[in-house]
């Protein structure tokens, strides 16, 4: 294997991934072999886990003394928002719900008992406009004199001419 | 946190008590201030508390937290960083944005980087190489050192694949090396420590 002069981009990655123990068997193995013919290799990971150890020095902060308290009782403060249930507008859309919903039945109820109504009693209005046609022609029916008479043209076919016209 | 699903406030307290330090630990390092950092652990508890009802245990409760922390994190960051653009002191700050170690070290020594480091300067190199890092390398960095989160968690932390996570880790790393490697070869910042 040619001396390695300088790790690719893909090589560092990997390195990084081994000194974090992320690599699976083969690329541990591929890892292992540069680093047993590579001095550059051996130098770089040296340099990245040393630097890796510097962040060792890092202050660690801690939480206040009162956070563990404020936090909780923050949180006993501003309850959770209650279920949709409960809200505000919740309730004002249920009982404008509600009240579409009735004012809705009762109309169809309303147009239903009119329609059935109708259909069921008579109306003295209906007769009138069933005897219009008599009652627009009720002068020439006056003139024809007698309803014997108009059986007789009409038997005799009179009133078909006018009709064929 | 089942638990505190089924509303055992006993529960949540354990969690706080037991998540507080860590997850204010990273946050302090992600906000550099220590009252931002409790304010949005505060925040990050209270959301949890809030969702406790609709958890589903899918990834690991640490995962989660550091999630919710990271973007809470991120609208502090830009809330700071809108306050800022009319706060500004130009003699505090230069245009390229942060001073990097070495003038943080010769801020604090004419003699730096050649006498010894004491371990609160040996600190403030570190802290201020790892601000040289953008917020997901610098995230990425914190839950892999102080969680020692796999590749893997930080992924679904940072909503990242395995793959992007170990490019980003990698990255992070060879800034940090470049920040710091003055000083290693020193001998130094590696005494000061140890």
């Amino acid at each position: 294997m040619a001396k390695i002069s300088r790790l690719s981009s893909t090589q560092r990655d990997d390195l990084i991934a081994y000194l974090d123990g992320e690599l699976d068997d083969v690329q541990t193995q591929q890892v292992e072999q540069i680093l047993a013919e590579s001095n550059v290799a051996r130098h770089e990971i040296d340099m990245f886990a040393r630097t890796w150890d510097m962040l060792g020095a890092l202050p660690t902060h801690k939480v206040s003394a009162e956070f563990t308290q404020k936090t909780l009782s923050m949180i006993a403060v501003k309850p959770p928002p209650p279920p949709l249930s409960e809200q505000a507008w919740f309730q004002h859309v249920r009982r404008g719900g509600i009240l579409a919903g009735w004012v809705t039945a009762a109309t169809i109820a309303g147009v239903a008992g009119y329609q059935i109504t109708n259909s069921q009693i008579p109306n003295p209005a209906d007769k009138l406009v069933d005897e219009l046609p008599i009652i627009e022609k009720l002068d020439q029916l006056q003139e024809a004199g007698s309803v014997e008479f108009l059986r007789e043209l009409h038997k005799q076919r009179a009133f078909d001419h006018g009709s064929a016209q | 946190m089942l638990r505190v699903k089924e509303g055992d406030q006993e529960a949540f307290t354990q969690l706080v008590t037991a998540y507080q330090d860590r997850l204010v630990n990273v946050l302090h390092h992600l906000l550099n201030d220590q009252e931002a950092a409790e304010d949005v652990a505060q925040e990050v508890f209270l959301r949890i508390y809030r969702a406790r009802l609709g958890y589903v245990p899918t990834a690991k409760f640490s995962t989660w937290l550091f999630h919710i922390a990271n973007n809470l994190a991120n609208n502090q960051r830009r809330n700071k960083g809108r306050r800022k653009e009319v706060t500004l002191n130009m003699s505090e700050s230069g245009p390229l944005g942060p001073r990097p170690v070495e003038q943080l070290l010769a801020d604090k020594s004419g003699l730096m980087p050649t006498r010894q480091l004491d371990n609160a300067e040996a600190r403030a190199v570190v802290q201020a190489a790892l601000q040289t890092l953008n917020e997901r390398q610098k995230l990425a960095v914190l839950l892999h050192k102080f969680e020692e989160m796999s590749y893997a968690d930080i992924g679904a932390t940072l909503e990242l694949s395995g793959e992007a996570v170990k490019s980003l880790l990698s990255r992070a790393r060879e800034n940090l090396r470049a920040q710091l490697e003055p000083y290693m070869k020193q001998g130094s910042l590696n005494q000061a420590v140890r």
